[in-house]
């Protein structure tokens, strides 16, 4: 290892010839997995309980949260490509992918946005009702997710000007991407289980 | 750092980062079946249903979300190519999360009168007078005005 | 030997990042593990006078039937803040000091995973629980006891701020453990010196890890349980809310699922701490080193499937009574087989009577009798007659202090030679333990009789008709005289024996794991060369190979090859160092100011709901925020009404404090925008530092 790799940062690797903050991610992320169900299972737990309207499918509508369950997953594409470009050094390819994994992070929040402001309209509201209250903050912690992440890709987009994104230094992607997949995943499960079962039990 | 070299426990088979990840086309193959299998999740929701498909509709959706994750997470994720601790670390948080939330789900009283929906309100896409039940309009002014 | 700062200057030094930490500014930005947990600590004993002097309170109001020495609000509060100090500010970071200090030393690393990181979480514990302890001073300290079960905790039943105070410092300290959590999972898997492999981890660490998986699993769900009520009590959501079909049961299943793992997460460390310490002082290895660790495991996975048992009562029907009862005794299984091994690691053992030896001693009897009432209201037709009765209280005081606190403090005894070079007096040390011993098991023991005789937890007073006159004041004698046993403790351990006690040496108990193998206090990095590890209790082997019964590993043959014997690359820079910082501190401080506004903003929507139809009139008049304010004020000074008759005194009063959590709201978000930017600086720091280098002699006269 070059003395130049140790300066950098001398306490990265371990034991196990991983470095540290893969497993701290890793980790975090098994912990982020008892967050969300928590929060899925006070959804489910109350589907039904509401004593008042409107219920979901008064106002549910599939064709746009399919569009933007598609526009995450897209995200999620371009994450893995802006790493592979990235773990490859080149990094043009890595800004373009990253710019649009936010942007298309962007998108996903401005539909969130757009169905809150809806619903709202619609006489859905955090107190309306345990559906208001239960869907708003388990959608609403998602999207803090989310924009968490754009923050944090942007972040990387513009430290990578000041030379602060490497080939060396994929690692910072890498750990990013991880959050960034975790944030779909997330949704893979809110999109099923809140959304469509809702039109089937 | 050469001290700390690799050690009994926990040794992943021969992957080291940077090698080993797959091409730019598998990533494109995974994302296009991905899209395919939401695609078809949604799918799912046209077919009329009836007791029996019910059943199998339900039964689909699971089994094409759990799909959906769990190639995330393989390959996007690079579970599949990394050390099996990383698996095993995650694997802890997803087995007590998903245990927990289906006993949870399993003890909480069901609701004793559920209420029926009543279908889109015609007045939030156009608002012709009248048709909201007057009963509902009250509510929404109500809670509009808070 | 002599230092080398790394050279690189930059936009931080203007902070005054220092090269090698020292005086104030040096404990203020340290990210060295062992002054972490030296504060940890310290925190942690001081929080815990506290807590001690509201138990003394709650006990002497109990002394005598119909006693009132204060009101009855008071002594809600008390008993809150006792439950809750305890749990999270004492023996949690007490644990959590010990993990600081002592996991890096015997795993043989220089420091954990993520110095700054640890920084951090050390900083969000101290600002939580000055924020929850805040309370006191606007007479608001949280009252619904320490699991604040809904309906009372909501707005509706409890309108000052107390459970506001509650909510966010748990949230505040929740992050603070999560944070350390993640660090020393990682930090155990991934810096073992060379051959510390995971079976040769010292009982301790394999606890401590266990314990940091439950934090990361269990904390994240009472995160939830929090925020859902700090939503009900703030923004008027409907999570517990009956009116609305919210169910309170709900808030029992979460805190609960939080709440058993928690109480695994305060007895883990403790029996980590026993089962070091019988070992080194029955001279004997520990007996089943796997069955103990395996058992460990098995505890902390099956703490997550028993959390109903605390609902019993709850009507939650037979079946789940049933089954929870089933896992709930299955689960005194692995907490039995550790019991076995303690006592065959002390069968046939050369016992020596030190104080930490006293301590884990009357830390077996003690869990173990706790473990029993456990197990007796483990079963659900039982529980019904015991549930909210003293008899729980009972319980939990015998696994908590004759278990958890009983094994802190052998930890205390046995480890402040190592941290500070100077043994504790083992006259004062055995008073206190007999001080202890005997006034734990007066207070407690009692209540199982008071329990069973029917009295309820968290009453305010009772009368001479219930009977219970006698025993009562047998705990409050019992209570005083722990007192004396921790007096004894804090004048030996601050004051004789940090000045005058006898010098350590670098391995007085003749132990077994590497932080002996060190000078003590320990120098910064720790070790000179990291060790290289050949069998479980390498060291131990390497002094007495004759006292081995069963050879393990390679030690057989290599007996007296041990620590340090094989020879590392030395990096031409020598040891790295890294250097202090501020931002782990900048970023908690903006949190914690963040988290105070949030208090203050608690009950919003609801005052607002309270005084509609004044502010639609206000609306209506034309009349904007500020000035409705200003003539808020003027109404509540003069106690009429004002001119336009738009604001009654009530509304007025409305007004305000409807101002007061809009101020709150931007308090948080000032303080969320500070600790933001403290993050982002942290992250942005170059990791600087200095360089320990060896002189040439040193090198070679080794
Ligand atoms: C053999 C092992 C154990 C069993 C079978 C057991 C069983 C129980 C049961 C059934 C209850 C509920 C009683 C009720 O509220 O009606 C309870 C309460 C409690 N247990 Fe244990 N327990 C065990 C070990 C522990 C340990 C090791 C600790 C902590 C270090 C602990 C701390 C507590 C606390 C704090 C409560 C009271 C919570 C509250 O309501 O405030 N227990 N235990
Ligand atoms: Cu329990």
């Amino acid at each position: 290892m070059s003395s130049e790799v140790l300066l950098d940062n001398p306490h990265e690797m371990g034991c196990t010839g991983m470095p540290h903050r893969k497993i701290l991610m890793w980790t975090f992320l098994a912990s982020d997995c008892m967050f969300f169900g928590s929060l899925i299972s006070t959804y489910l737990v109350y589907r039904g309980h509401s004593t008042d309207h409107p219920l979901p499918e008064d106002i549910f509508d599939i064709p746009l949260t399919s569009t933007s369950s598609f526009v995450l997953l897209l995200s999620s594409w371009l994450m893995v490509l802006a790493l592979s470009a990235i773990q490859k050094g080149k990094l043009w390819e890595f800004r373009l992918w990253t710019l649009g994994v936010a942007f298309f992070g962007s998108i996903f929040l401005g539909f969130q946005v757009y169905e809150f402001t809806h619903f709202i309209h619609a006489g859905l509201t955090l107190k309306q009702n345990l559906f208001g209250s239960t869907f708003f903050v388990l959608t609403g912690t998602h999207g803090c997710h989310v924009a968490i992440g754009v923050l944090w890709l942007m972040s990387l987009f513009f430290y990578s000007f000041i030379g602060g994104v490497t080939k060396e230094r994929s690692l910072d992607v890498e750990i990013a991407g991880l959050y960034w997949h975790f944030v779909d995943i997330v949704w893979i499960v809110i999109f099923t289980a809140v959304y469509l079962l809702e039109y089937i039990i | 750092m050469s001290q700390h070299a690799s050690d009994l426990d926990f040794e992943h088979d021969g992957h080291h980062q940077g090698d080993g990840h797959p091409s730019v086309l598998f990533y494109n193959i995974i994302a296009i079946s991905l899209f395919v299998v939401t695609a078809l999740e949604v799918g799912v929701l046209y077919p009329p249903l009836n007791e029996f498909s019910l059943y199998f509709k339900v039964l689909l959706l699971i089994v094409l979300s759990v799909g959906k994750f769990a190639i995330v997470v393989a390959f996007f994720m690079h579970l599949f190519f990394d050390a099996p601790l990383l698996t095993f670390l995650f694997a802890i948080g997803m087995v007590i999360g998903t245990g927990t939330v289906a006993i949870l789900i399993n003890v909480m009283p069901a609701p004793e009168h559920p209420l029926q929906p009543r279908g889109k309100p015609a007045h939030v896409e156009a608002e012709p007078p009248g048709a909201p039940p007057a009963e509902h309009s009250l509510l929404l002014e109500r809670w509009r005005v808070s | 030997m002599h230092i080398e700062p790394v050279k690189e200057k930059g936009f931080y030094d203007f902070l005054g990042r220092q090269v090698e930490p020292k005086g104030l500014i040096g404990w203020l930005t340290t990210v060295d593990h062992k002054r972490i947990g030296i504060l940890y600590a310290v925190t942690a004993l001081l929080w815990f006078l506290v807590g001690g002097i509201e138990a003394l309170a709650i006990r002497s109001q109990l002394a005598v039937a119909n006693q009132r020495l204060y009101s009855a609000e008071t002594y809600n509060q008390l008993f809150t803040m006792h439950g809750t100090t305890m749990i999270f500010l004492v023996v949690m970071p007490l644990a959590a000091g010990f993990f600081n200090y002592m996991v890096p030393l015997m795993i043989g690393a220089r420091d954990v995973a993520f110095p700054r990181l640890n920084a951090f979480s050390y900083w969000m514990f101290l600002f939580g629980s000055l924020l929850i302890n805040a309370s006191w001073l606007f007479n608001a300290a949280p009252n619904g006891s320490w699991v604040g079960y809904p309906p009372l905790s909501l707005f509706q039943y409890s309108q000052g701020h107390n459970y506001d105070f509650w909510l966010i410092g748990l949230q505040v300290l929740g992050v603070a453990s999560v944070a350390a959590s993640l660090n020393f999972i990682t930090t155990i898997i991934n810096m073992r010196a060379p051959g510390m492999t995971m079976m040769r981890l010292p009982v301790f660490v394999w606890m401590t890890f266990v314990t940091n998986f439950l934090v990361v699993l269990a904390f994240p769900v009472v995160t939830i349980a929090l925020a859902e009520l700090m939503f009900d009590r703030t923004y008027a959501t409907n999570f517990f809310n009956p009116m609305k079909g919210g169910l309170p049961i709900w808030w029992q299943h979460l805190f609960w699922v939080f709440g058993h793992p928690e109480v695994y997460i305060l007895i883990l460390p403790p029996m980590g701490i026993v089962s070091e310490v019988l070992p080194v002082f029955a001279r004997r290895p520990l007996f089943g080193y796997p069955l103990v660790v395996g058992s460990g495991m098995a505890i902390g996975f099956m703490g997550f499937t028993v959390w109903a048992h605390h609902m019993f009562a709850s009507g939650m029907g037979n079946i789940a009574n049933a089954a929870f009862a089933l896992t709930t005794m299955t689960i005194a299984v692995p907490t039995g087989v550790k019991i076995i091994n303690w006592v065959g690691t002390l069968w046939k053992g050369q016992i020596r009577m030190r104080t930490p030896m006293l301590f884990a001693l009357g830390f077996i009897y003690q869990f173990m009798m706790g473990g029993f009432s456990g197990l007796m209201h483990a079963n659900a037709a039982h529980d019904s007659q015991q549930h909210d009765t003293y008899f729980i209280v009972a319980h939990f005081h015998y696994v908590l202090i004759g278990g958890a606190l009983f094994g802190l403090w052998a930890g205390i005894y046995y480890w402040f030679p190592k941290i500070t070079g100077r043994m504790l007096n083992e006259g004062r040390g055995h008073a206190a333990f007999w001080f202890l011993f005997i006034g734990f098991n007066t207070t407690f023991f009692p209540m199982h009789w008071l329990g069973l005789n029917g009295m309820p937890r968290r009453i305010y007073s009772y009368s001479h008709a219930q009977g219970w006159d006698e025993l009562n004041f047998l705990c409050t004698c019992g209570a005083f005289t722990m007192a004396v046993a921790v007096l004894l403790l804090f004048t030996d351990m601050f004051w004789f024996s940090l000045r005058n006690g006898e010098k350590a040496g670098n391995d007085p108990w003749d132990a077994r794991t590497l932080e002996w193998t060190i000078p003590s206090p320990p120098p910064v990095y720790n070790f000179e060369e990291i060790p290289q590890v050949k069998a479980l209790d390498d060291f131990w082997i390497t002094k007495h190979p004759e006292l081995m019964h069963h050879h393990d590993d390679e030690a057989s043959h290599e007996a007296g090859a041990g620590h340090g014997a094989g020879h590392v690359h030395h990096d031409d820079h020598g040891i790295h160092m890294p250097g202090g910082s501020w931002m782990p501190m900048v970023a908690s401080l903006g949190f914690a100011i963040g988290g105070w506004g949030l208090v203050h903003s608690g009950g919003m929507y609801h005052i607002k709901e309270g005084i509609q139809s004044a502010l639609d009139a206000a609306t209506k008049a034309g009349i904007n925020w500020d000035t409705l304010v200003n003539t808020a004020q003027t109404v509540v000074n003069t106690k009429a009404p004002d001119a336009q008759n738009i604001l009654s005194v009530t509304s007025a009063e409305g007004v305000l404090k409807l101002q007061a959590c809009y101020n709150g709201v931007k308090t948080a978000i000032v303080g969320g925008v500070l600790g933001v930017l403290g993050v982002f600086l942290w992250a942005l720091e170059p990791i600087g530092g200095y360089y320990i280098v060896k002189e040439k002699e040193d090198r070679i006269s080794e």
